[in-house]
């Protein structure tokens, strides 16, 4: 737990450890095409995902206003399960489709 | 030569731990006496779980009149995970103490019984033993008369054989050399990731790289390779950088959606902006990939051994999510 602001830190996760060098700049444009790649993988599941900027958490929310704050990817997948009434799944057909549409938002939500 | 050869890394501060694990009867003990014979004064710690009460193996493990450390009664993988984890702290304590010297090297050899998958999952995520040991590799013994045989009836052989990064033939010696050369091929099959070596009496007689591990044109998906129903072994490759991003939302997904299916994902990635990073898991648990310092061949080649998983929709799932702009 961080002794300044209260926020549990999350565990180190294997997606975490591939860097290339750390530059503020560059963790920043990792973070933004991370939160960019879970916008268009969610939004078939009527999920979006945003990115709050302090923390290592973002936001994964439906579109009834419930929202949940995720730190690491596991959480992100927990958070779509609980806020999703479909199954989030790498291999689901239509998620695949809406993904070979294009588009940053999955286009097929 | 060792055969349970130390981390590849051994500058690194963590302790390397291999996992010694193959079904009962299969010479992990044998191998492992042989292996602290040979390396003398640098032996490596060693952990030893076995399934019941009645201990005969710290016994003839014991080097220098130290003997191992013992978690009888069950498997590692299952009831004594906590045992695991108190044995791996005692070691360290022992060193902070000043009653042991450092050891950054220490085998467990598990029960006959025991799938390697949770016992990997102790070692990398306990908060404790996660700073202190990393687990460089599994080693897995295999009976050069038995093997195929318990492989085919005991999931948990299988579940053992798919965790290797080493497959350790033994009692080559007890078999027909046509026996052994088809079972070399066999296991080849089932597991392109991992490297088999033939031995006996627990001596290397000869030792072949990974499938994954050859250059060369991609093997096509070998289907079924086990004969066990719904195993099947993909091989993914990409030719152009990929994005490590996409590559770790898809995968981390995978793993959540179907991580039981999932029995072993390896290889070597071509990260755009990165370069060449090592990816290993058993199972559900992936170790912290590895940034490579050697120059390697250009491209991605990424092995999945699964289960129940459509390996023409995994592989479509892949490249659409490498595909996301």
């Amino acid at each position: 737990m961080c002794v300044l602001c209260y926020e549990l830190v999350p565990e180190d996760h294997w997606s975490d450890g591939v860097s290339d060098g750390g530059a503020d700049a560059v963790l920043g444009r990792s973070r933004y095409r991370r939160t960019r790649i879970l916008s268009a993988v969610l939004a078939p599941y009527g999920l979006t995902v945003s990115d709050p900027g302090t923390g290592p958490h973002c936001v994964v929310a439906d579109r009834k206003g419930a929202a949940e704050v995720a730190a690491g990817l596991p959480a992100v997948w927990q958070a779509a399960e609980r806020l999703s009434s479909r199954r989030v799944d790498v291999l689901d057909p239509v998620l695949l489709e809406a993904l070979a549409r294009g588009g940053p938002a999955g286009a097929g939500a | 030569m060792t055969l349970l050869r130390p981390p590849a890394h051994p500058a690194q501060s963590r302790r390397g731990v291999t996992l010694l694990s193959g079904f009962l009867g299969s010479g992990k003990t044998t191998l492992l006496r042989r292996e602290l014979a040979r390396t003398g004064a640098d032996a490596p710690a060693v952990i030893l779980n076995d399934f019941g009460h009645t201990m005969v193996d710290d016994v003839l493990l014991t080097t220098d009149g130290e003997r191992p450390v013992v978690l009888s009664g069950g498997c590692a993988c299952c009831t004594r995970r906590d045992d695991l984890a108190l044995a791996l702290a005692g070691l360290l304590d022992s060193e902070q103490r000043g009653g042991a010297p450092r050891r950054d090297h220490v085998i467990i050899e598990t029960s006959g019984l025991a799938d390697p998958g949770p016992i990997a999952f102790t070692v990398a995520h306990d908060p404790v033993l996660k700073h202190h040991y990393a687990l460089a590799r599994v080693c897995v013994t295999v009976d050069a008369l038995t093997g195929l045989g318990s492989i085919e009836h005991h999931e948990v052989a299988l579940r053992q054989l798919l965790a290797a990064d080493e497959l350790l033939v033994t009692k080559a010696d007890l078999a027909e050399p046509d026996d052994v050369d088809e079972l070399v091929r066999r296991l080849h099959q089932m597991n392109p990731s991992a490297g088999v070596s033939v031995t006996a009496n627990g001596e290397l007689l000869r030792a072949e790289e990974a499938v994954s591990a050859r250059r060369g044109p991609a093997a096509p998906p070998v289907v079924d390779a086990t004969h066990t129903s719904g195993v099947s072994t993909l091989e993914l490759v990409v030719d152009e950088p990929l994005d490590w991003q996409a590559f770790s939302v898809w995968l981390s997904l995978l793993l959540h959606a179907r991580g039981t299916d999932v029995l072993r994902v390896k290889g070597v990635l071509d990260v755009r902006g990165v370069g060449p990073v090592a990816v290993n898991g058993v199972q559900h648990v992936i170790h912290r990939p590895e940034h490579l310092g050697v120059p390697v061949p250009p491209g991605t080649r990424l092995v999945f051994i699964v289960r129940d998983i459509d390996t023409e929709l995994l592989e479509r799932s892949f490249h659409t999510f490498l595909a996301i702009d």
